[in-house]
């Protein structure tokens, strides 16, 4: 089980891989794109503001820099869906990055896009991103018949059915779990909104906005249910404030805010969970670095056979944020919660 | 020929389906208005729809899969009518793909031709190609992964957008040849699209594609964790996937108000129906459809007589 760390810069190289990053992955927006499509269409999840590298060179300098220690890179081409000009683009990316460049592996969602690089017969592993929803065996199945070798899961799969999954699957082809950060209130791949810094994620705006509640017929409910249907949007709207990073991306102490999956750390080391990803390559350096160790403090216990209480208990004191851990909304994996 | 599908997602949307082909108000208060707009633009826009399709099922959540009872119910009150069917299916897990092999099973013994199976997720795919060949496989509007963003579309379309950018904006994987070889093995006959805000630039007809179009509601966002589901269950237990669900998704909509807008739309409305948001086609997009229709070559219709969960 390795730990997968976001990086957007070479200058993160040795600073993650000397505190325990054991892959990496990350992005990269050329002149080029920017150019026909402006910062609106995102090359990847990400925008190209912040959380990717600007060009290829700087590309290389990281891909050396982690080889360097052994580390392999993983390249995200993962917006939900392109057209034709587009694919054709991505893919002459895709040639330079792997022949050229060396990228262990290119992260897809988009189906269109894995069809062409099978055509390609590019050498290199292609991982299948979270958003593109594989949430069961047979779409799992499906990717893997196209060439995938790792399935990156979706947040929303609970450990239960990660573990289905993982007896279902695992013998065929990796999978990859999210252990840290940047929740996602939806399901990724199903989100057709924008981050966009003029209106921001739409599942952080539906905390500002004011609503009516109908009841099926159309008509209002009575004054008690309104009561009761407000208590209950009101409690959303706390889960969307943890879902969305608890407010700031680091805590008052200096350590990463918001979902967390590190209780859960044993029991996905049992499933066999090939590697733990720790989202958020447009956080800053120090959020990075704080992240990995963090992860890192937990999968050492369990390297070294601490117990899954062990290990939670471990995991709540480093976290040393008791409050938002017996809420339960903090939590990847809340049927997985430990002591 | 243009062909008219009506969408029903629930039993008790059978009851009333005459009165849904009739394109009837049968909601009270906002949700009366926005079924008695969309039926005025539509009939303005096309005359009156003569429908030739059932739409049974949902797209948005395994947990409203129907029995296969149900579904048996539907298609024999779509039979009644001279109706064609089509069953909705969702994105699942595991659990939800174990509920639809029965429907599945159940549907391929009628040995009809005509049915067919709306996918939102490669795995039911998956399932019918390996194991149900006779049902016809659509694939549906969840499988185009366009941006379908009310908040932001029409400042991304402004005309000063570079061309590359808008026309990404209005195509999907369509457009992608070996895309379109490859849903033609898998024996998709159809794939589906809202009604964007931003518009449609694909001309299926030169694509060799059929598409169908949805009216009057399109969605936003979706996801498993549903907001007014665990409506009554203490608050350790709400907003979890594996918690228990009483449907209340059938008992409450949700309207949102987007105030906070940095643009001139703060008049935008979103519609939450458990875990997912919709956008009302207002008349002038609904006014719009005929010569979108006619310049795609959309070939189908699929009319929501009330928002599809």
């Amino acid at each position: 089980m390795k730990i997968l760390a976001p990086i957007s810069s070479a200058d993160e190289v040795e600073m993650l891989a000397a505190n325990g990053a054991e892959e990496f992955y990350c992005g990269v927006v050329p002149r080029e794109w920017m150019e026909a499509y402006s910062g609106a269409i995102w090359l990847n999840r990400r925008s190209p503001a912040g959380a990717n590298l600007a060009t290829y060179e700087s590309l290389a300098e990281l891909v050396r820099g982690a080889h360097s220690y052994g580390v392999p890179v993983s390249l995200a081409l993962n917006a939900p869906c392109y057209n034709e000009r587009q694919i054709q683009t991505i893919a002459e990316l895709a040639r330079r990055v792997t022949g050229e460049i060396g990228v262990d592996a290119l992260i897809v969602s988009d189906v269109g896009l894995l069809l062409t690089l099978a055509e390609l017969g590019l050498d290199t592993r292609i991982h299948i991103s979270s958003i593109a929803s594989a949430l069961n065996s047979e779409t799992i199945e499906f990717y893997r018949e196209l060439g995938a070798s790792r399935i990156i899961l979706p947040r929303s799969l609970s450990l239960r059915e990660i573990g289905q999954l993982a007896v279902a699957v695992g013998d065929r082809i990796e999978l990859e779990a999210f252990i840290l950060n940047d929740g996602c209130a939806f399901e990724e791949g199903l989100c057709h909104t924008t981050h966009h810094h003029r209106v921001g994620a739409f599942c952080g705006n539906i905390r500002q906005w004011s609503h009516d509640v109908y009841q099926d017929d159309g008509r209002l409910p009575g004054v008690d249910e309104q009561d009761v249907v407000a208590a209950h949007v009101q409690s959303y709207r706390e889960w969307l404030w943890y879902v969305n990073g608890c407010g700031s991306p680091v805590s008052p102490k200096g350590l990463p805010y918001g979902p967390c999956g590190l209780c859960a750390i044993p029991e996905l080391s049992r499933m066999g969970i090939a590697s733990l990803k720790i989202a958020g390559r447009e956080a800053s350096p120090f959020r990075k670095l704080t992240s990995v160790r963090l992860v890192k403090a937990i999968v050492d216990m369990v390297r070294s056979g601490a117990t899954p209480e062990e290990a939670a208990v471990r995991a709540r004191r480093i976290q040393n944020t008791p409050r938002l851990c017996d809420a339960g909304y903090m939590c990847y994996y809340r049927d997985g919660r430990g002591a | 020929m243009l062909e008219w599908a009506i969408v029903c997602s629930r039993p008790q949307d059978l009851d009333e389906l005459d009165a849904c082909l009739n394109l009837a108000t049968t909601r009270s208060g906002r949700l009366g208005e926005l079924q008695t707009e969309a039926r005025e633009a539509t009939e303005a826009a096309f005359g009156q729809p003569r429908f030739t399709r059932l739409y049974y099922g949902i797209e948005f959540c395994e947990r409203l899969v129907p029995p296969a009872a149900h579904v048996r119910r539907a298609y024999e009150a779509a039979a009644a009518r001279h109706l064609g069917f089509s069953l909705l299916t969702p994105y699942v897990t595991d659990s939800g793909l174990g509920r639809l092999r029965p429907i599945f099973e159940w549907l391929a013994t009628r040995h009809d031709r005509s049915i067919e199976v709306v996918v939102n997720d490669w795995g039911v795919l998956g399932l019918l190609r390996r194991e149900f060949l006779g049902l016809r496989p659509v694939l549906g509007r969840l499988m185009n992964r366009m941006l379908r963003d009310p908040r932001i579309a029409r400042e991304f379309t402004n005309p000063q957008a570079p061309a590359a950018a808008l026309q990404a904006l209005r195509q999907s994987s369509a457009t992608v040849e070996i895309f379109r070889k490859f849903i033609g093995r898998m024996g998709i006959s159809m794939l589906e699209f809202d009604n964007l805000l931003q518009g449609l630039d694909m001309n299926f007809r030169e694509l060799g594609l059929s598409a169908a179009l949805y009216i009057p509601y399109g969605y936003v966002v979706t996801g498993r964790v549903c907001a007014i589901g665990s409506l009554r269950l203490p608050a350790a237990q709400k907003f979890d996937v594996e918690s228990v669900c009483r449907q209340e998704c059938r008992s409450y909509t949700l309207r949102f108000e987007y105030s906070d807008s940095p643009f001139d739309n703060r008049d935008q409305e979103f519609f939450e129906q458990g875990n997912t948001h919709f956008y009302f086609q207002d008349r002038r997009m609904i006014a719009s459809c005929p010569k979108m229709v006619e310049r795609l070559g959309i070939e189908r219709i699929v009319y929501q007589p009330r928002l599809p969960m």
